[in-house]
């Protein structure tokens, strides 16, 4: 089980691909196809024998060992900071939903595209968060 | 109250009264809003004026959507306001949210933006306008705008748009991505202008509003094509590309298009291949393209513009610019796409 901060990492899914950006660190990212399936069965808080039951209903020539590219593809978004492991089982939000989708689609290993070229724009005019509670009370200096 | 909202009622105070002693109004529509700017004597508002000098004057009694109020410590005398801010390093800048005030500063330059949002009225105080950071001519007040027209329902974009009589075509992507040399190559051409790196957009009506009248250009594009666009200025950023940038909508006022409806979304990207060509893209590379440059543009309301810019783009097939060689068979591209997409 997976915990994704939806007020901090929002999502879309588009055309089959979802749209994923991080609010506190700027990056954003791309998931096509299966990767766009296991993120959107991680939001809404299914196991990975969900996620596997749903990505094997959704797609044709799902290989034996596509577990562990789904793991792969998992730790990554864990590595990017978009979802962290859930320290205590939690409910899903609903079941995986199987596709409907009349053409079956073949399976391509789930990856995940980052982008950090906003970095650019921090550069260029960088903004540091101040918290309400942390202004007006500076410390003063021989505090 | 806490001190921090009686710190900045107070400041509002202040800087209406200092405003009145020599006020220079100006009231300007822009993105479909009354915005009246109250300056302190004529500092701010002549630095903040070439960068707006093309959008629609409204009569200094005109009721106001907005009201920011401006003033300068070189100008006026009055000390910089003291506001207990931590320091940020300079040329950064802090922000703060709080539910009903939005505050950005920067310790070096010194220059602070405040949005009371229950009033709508605003602060733009600087110490020395001689100091600001490059990029605030060409773009000033971008972070006020941005939180204002986001509670208002509508999108500062971090894009571009070109028109022609039947409608606009939007033109998203990040830095580089090629929106300012296809915007001014298109304006060379003849079609309208609205904007080179920001723009309104009203999703409910799909009108795309001109905001500055500013573009900023790569130098080394600028130096390839210098006929685009007189340099007025140039952003240097040690760690960046420099830029230059100029008025163009000062320069060619009869090619500035105030609003038009958007009828195509356009991603530019060089490619530096053999020709320039328009193909299909899809709906989730046109929102990695304008959402989080534009959300991060702002700092703040991250899930209102996420969702603006799904909204803005939704009725929408984008399609993908790849800028090769022959840039100038681009206006014609486009104008034939806005055509057919407005037929459509």
């Amino acid at each position: 089980m997976w915990l994704i901060d939806q007020r901090t990492v929002q999502s879309e899914v588009l055309d089959g691909e979802a749209v994923i950006v991080d609010f506190t660190t700027g990056r954003y990212h791309a998931a096509a196809g299966v990767a766009a399936t296991v993120w959107e069965a991680m939001k809404q808080g299914n196991e990975i024998d969900e996620i596997m039951i749903q990505v094997r209903s959704s797609y044709t020539d799902v290989p034996e060992d596509a577990e562990s590219s789904v793991l792969a593809f998992i730790d990554s978004i864990v590595d990017a900071g978009l979802a962290k492991q859930a320290d205590t089982e939690v409910a899903p939000t609903s079941s995986c939903e199987q596709q409907t989708s009349t053409a079956p689609t073949p399976w391509i290993a789930p990856v995940l595209e980052s982008h950090n070229d906003l970095a650019d724009l921090m550069l260029i005019d960088p903004v540091h968060d101040v918290t309400a509670r942390g202004w007006p009370n500076v410390p003063s200096a021989d505090s | 109250m806490s001190d921090a909202q009686a710190a900045i009622t107070a400041l509002f105070e202040r800087s209406k009264q200092l405003a009145a002693q020599d006020p220079r109004v100006l009231t300007l529509l822009i993105g479909g809003e009354r915005i009246r700017f109250v300056s302190a004597g004529p500092t701010m508002l002549d630095f903040v004026g070439p960068a707006l000098a093309h959008l629609p004057r409204l009569p200094e009694d005109e009721p106001a959507d907005l009201t920011v109020t401006m003033w300068d410590a070189a100008t006026t005398g009055e000390p910089y306001p003291d506001l207990r801010l931590p320091d940020v390093e300079p040329m950064a800048a802090g922000l703060l949210d709080a539910p009903e005030l939005l505050l950005s500063y920067y310790s070096e330059p010194r220059l602070m933006t405040v949005l009371d949002r229950n009033v709508d009225e605003a602060l733009f105080i600087a110490d020395t306008v001689d100091a600001l950071p490059p990029w605030e001519r060409p773009s000033p007040m971008r972070a006020l705008l941005s939180w204002w027209f986001t509670g208002r329902g509508k999108l500062m974009a971090h894009a571009a748009a070109v028109a022609t009589d039947v409608g606009a075509a939007l033109l998203i992507g990040p830095g580089g991505s090629g929106k300012s040399s296809t915007s001014l190559v298109c304006m060379a051409a003849g079609m309208g202008w609205l904007g080179d790196d920001y723009v309104i957009i009203d999703p409910r009506t799909r009108t795309v509003f001109s905001l500055y009248g500013s573009a900023k250009l790569v130098t080394e594009h600028h130096d390839r094509s210098p006929t685009l666009m007189r340099t007025d200025g140039t952003i240097r950023h040690a760690d960046l590309e420099d830029k230059n940038f100029g008025f163009p909508a000062v320069e060619f006022p009869d090619r500035v298009c105030l609003s038009s409806q958007v009828r195509a979304v356009i991603l530019p990207v060089v490619t530096r291949g053999p020709e320039c060509l328009l193909a299909r893209s899809t709906a989730s590379r046109a929102l990695l393209a304008l959402a989080p440059s534009t959300i991060f543009q702002g700092r703040v309301q991250h899930a209102e513009v996420f969702g603006l810019s799904r909204e803005v783009l939704r009725p929408f097939e984008p399609y993908r610019l790849e800028l090769g060689d022959g840039v100038e068979a681009v206006p014609q591209m486009l104008t034939q796409l806005i055509a057919a997409e407005g037929r459509s």
